[in-house]
């Protein structure tokens, strides 16, 4: 347990760290609530039809209201550094969005608080949480009404994956994916998009090296890699084991037979029984046949390679209850006292 | 009567499942192919549908494949796979939605059995009227906490305000390559379960979930869950934990926080506890099933806005062994390269990697990508086994609506010195919608 409490420590410690900036010194809150002055009054976004539109107000907008003779104090109002103002420098636009087309000719304030939350209320400049998620835009772009295609809202549409997605991506999606994908669905909204990569025939090796093939054996032994997140290992993996009589390279040891060496392959198996299940299953072919786990002289639990020591002291066991219980990949349930796998224990009169 | 059941091609229902199996003789002996109803249901559906919706979003993908193999002898193959990826909205009402995908693959060159190779990934019917409720019925694959499974069922999702209430119940396919069309009965193999999520809490998400599945009439696992996600700006992180309820086990415990730096640095830690777990009913339960711990950080360092350096380090501990891999890279653009090293339980690696991707016009761009490696399966073998995997090809943009990828790949590994293997691929996407308004502005 002490690793996972130290990792927890770990990331309780990230979780706390979250900065937040802002570069603006303007209250909304101040404009906006208190004196109920329009958006518009400052924001002439109604003629607004590109991205890189410089919807901010200058000095001519200000000044009806402040001094704005470019005194220090003047300047101190709304600039962080007055000995050096800059104003506002608009960042390059990678998105084509026109204000005019979805606020119209009159737009309210509401009609923009809509997308830009908590502007009303904010007292020291933006944040990106003041912008619309491209999930308030696929409000409306959500593929039936109004089109939902990457290259309808982003000029460089093709490079999205790349600046949305970290290098790591092809690791480290699973994570957002487990979680939700509510980060996934904005853009790909295809309901089968998941399969065409996990669900593939990975014939040109985006998923798997081509030489897949031959070396997963490092993956799947080692299991760092989830191979279950896409295949049944129970299944799957005999698909092409059982098909091609492809058997691992320790059955090839002398020493896996049973009959030369009883504890080579016990060891594996007690090692890493989940090597095994990838192929063999339960069923009595694989592990009792006669000689090997078969407790062939009807005595119960004379044979160690079958049962613990100690099975006369397990009690009322699971086996009671559940009927799948692996009890009865070998014994018959008989439910009579005496009979059978229950009279093992319970006798003749029902003790 | 039994000389005609050998001889005529015949069409049998199999009772609950749902299954038509045909069966013919003659030229190339006896074909057994499992075609699936819903596969034709559902192309009737989209045939009768597709005048009445409002969207269609199709895609149509033809490949070919052209490799040898070793079946003992060498043998060359082509793999024709025909696919059809199909979303149909509005179909009949509003609201109703059609999506299906599938691929069938037969062998140009040969003759097997088991061709036509049919896979149905996908083909459901989905009813959203309102942001209230979502429903779905047919094959379909279900992500809701720890139940990640493809279903043959039906699917609810209840929206409340930030509470997400998900159920699911139905039939688990294949998993066989060859009859994962199948449908297969309730008492062979079934699952349900559901997940409650809550988002309420300002940059958090909670969910709680089950997950139950059986197979041959037994208990195979019965899951709960917890799971957590956080995100707030550069920092992100998600936890899961998964406990078998009826073995009273935990079978699985991850978490990994990332944090996203100013400068375009990130770094993301990953620890993960798994116990192997089998299904209840299996013998292997009785075997000790000692867990695992893993811990993994990549870091990636901004070195500009174009070239990244990457890192991974992972380090898993067994009961009495252990295993550590290493890689390490950077990429350029969309070019990126590193070496790889693993070493401990599970066999040993090492090699290098490379990929480049170069645009030569607007629709045209190529592509090549290799890999070289020595490995051995276990490290108590002397010898290394070499091998190198590489891909020379091309993608152009014929049409608006076209695609085309051609391919020639080279591979020499344990069985094959040299092995030239060719791939092509085309693809058509088609859109069409009766009120598709861009919405976009100008620039």
């Amino acid at each position: 347990m002490m690793p996972m409490l130290i990792w927890l420590t770990i990331s309780a410690a990230v979780a706390a760290y979250a900065p937040t900036q802002t570069d603006i010194i303007f209250n909304h809150a101040a404009h906006f609530s208190e004196r109920s002055i329009d958006c518009t009054t400052c924001h002439d976004v109604a003629k607004s039809t590109m991205a890189s539109d410089k919807n901010i107000p200058g000095h001519d907008v200000c000044s009806a209201c402040h001094s704005v003779e470019k005194s220090p104090d003047d300047c101190r109002l709304c600039h962080a550094n007055p000995e050096n103002p800059v104003g506002v420098i608009m960042p390059p636009r990678e998105i084509v969005f026109a204000h005019s087309r979805h606020t119209g000719e009159a737009p309210k304030s509401q009609d923009c608080l809509e997308c830009h939350q908590g502007v009303d209320t904010a007292t020291v400049g933006l944040s990106a949480q003041n912008y619309p998620p491209m999930q308030k835009c696929f409000q409306c772009h959500d593929g039936i009404g109004v089109t939902a295609d990457c290259k309808a809202c982003h000029t460089q549409s093709a490079k999205m994956a790349q600046l949305v997605h970290p290098p790591d991506w092809k690791h480290s999606h699973k994570f957002e994916a487990n979680a939700g994908g509510k980060s996934c669905a904005p853009c790909h909204q295809s309901e089968t998009f998941c399969s065409d990569c996990h669900a593939g025939d990975n014939l040109t090796g985006f998923v798997h090296d081509l030489n897949y093939r031959y070396n997963h054996g490092l993956d799947a032994k080692a299991k760092e890699f989830e191979c279950q997140s896409c295949h049944d290992f129970q299944t799957f993996c005999s698909e092409c084991h059982d098909r091609e009589n492809a058997i691992p390279l320790n059955h090839l040891n002398r020493n896996w037979s049973p009959r030369n060496n009883p504890m080579y392959h016990a060891d594996a198996a007690r090692q890493d029984i989940e090597a095994c299940a990838s192929c063999h299953d339960e069923n009595r072919s694989t592990c009792a046949q006669p000689g090997c786990h078969n407790d062939s002289d009807g005595i119960r639990g004379t044979n160690p390679s079958i049962h613990p020591s100690n099975i006369d002291e397990l009690g009322k066991g699971p086996w009671h209850d559940d009927r799948s219980f692996q009890c009865y990949q070998c014994h018959l349930y008989t439910g009579v006292s005496g009979v059978g796998f229950c009279g093992y224990c319970h006798g003749d009169n029902g003790d | 009567m039994g000389f005609q059941k050998n001889r005529r091609s015949k069409i049998k229902s199999v009772d609950r499942r749902m299954i038509f199996v045909i069966d013919s003789g003659g030229i190339g002996g006896k074909m057994r192919k499992m075609v699936s109803a819903p596969l034709v249901f559902y192309f009737v559906c989209f045939v009768a549908s597709a005048a009445s919706a409002s969207v269609i979003d199709a895609n149509f993908s033809t490949e070919f494949y052209g490799y040898k193999v070793k079946i003992p002898e060498d043998q060359d193959q082509i793999r024709s796979l025909q696919g059809v990826r199909l979303g149909i909205h509005d179909a009949f009402v509003p609201g109703l939605s059609l999506y299906a995908r599938g691929r069938v693959a037969s062998d140009l060159s040969n003759k097997f059995s088991t061709d036509p190779d049919w896979r149905v990934f996908g083909a459901y019917l989905q009813y959203s009227p309102s942001k209230a409720f979502s429903a779905k019925a047919g094959r379909q694959y279900v992500s809701a906490g720890l139940g990640g499974i493809t279903l043959d069922g039906g699917r609810l999702d209840l929206f409340y305000q930030d509470l997400t209430l998900t159920g699911y119940v139905g039939t688990t396919p294949g998993p066989s390559f060859f009859n994962y069309d199948a449908i297969n009965g309730w008492d062979k193999s079934n699952a349900y379960g559901g997940r409650l999520k809550y988002a309420g809490l300002k940059w958090w998400t909670f969910g709680l979930s089950f997950m139950e599945r059986n197979y041959s009439g037994n208990l195979d696992s019965r899951i709960g869950g917890f799971d957590f996600s956080y995100s707030r700006g550069n920092c992100s992180e998600f936890g899961r934990i998964d406990y078998e309820i009826f073995q009273k086990k935990v079978k699985l415990v991850t978490i990994r926080p990332s944090l996203r730096l100013k400068q375009g640095h990130s770094i993301g830690l990953e620890y993960l506890y798994r116990r192997p777990t089998f299904g209840i009913s299996s013998i292997f339960s009785v075997f000790k099933n000692e867990p695992f711990h893993q811990i993994r950080v990549n870091p990636i360092l901004k070195i500009n806005e174009n070239v990244y350096g990457l890192g991974s380090l992972a380090y898993t501990r067994y009961d009495d062994d252990d295993n550590i891999r290493i890689s390490a890279g950077a990429s350029y653009r969309s070019q990126s390269g590193g070496v790889v090293f693993s070493d401990g339980y599970g066999g040993a690696r090492l090699g290098i990697f490379a990929s480049v991707n170069r645009k030569l016009s607007e629709d045209l761009s190529a592509y090549l990508f290799g890999d070289m490696f020595n490995y051995k399966l276990d490290t108590n073998e002397d010898d290394t086994t070499p091998s190198l995997a590489a891909s020379l090809g091309a993608n152009c943009q014929v049409l608006k609506e076209m695609n085309v990828r051609g391919e020639v790949q080279l591979l020499s590994n344990r069985d094959y010195k040299y092995d030239t293997r060719f791939y092509v691929k085309a693809d058509y996407t088609l859109r069409m919608s009766q009120a598709d308004v861009t919405g976009g502005g100008y620039r």
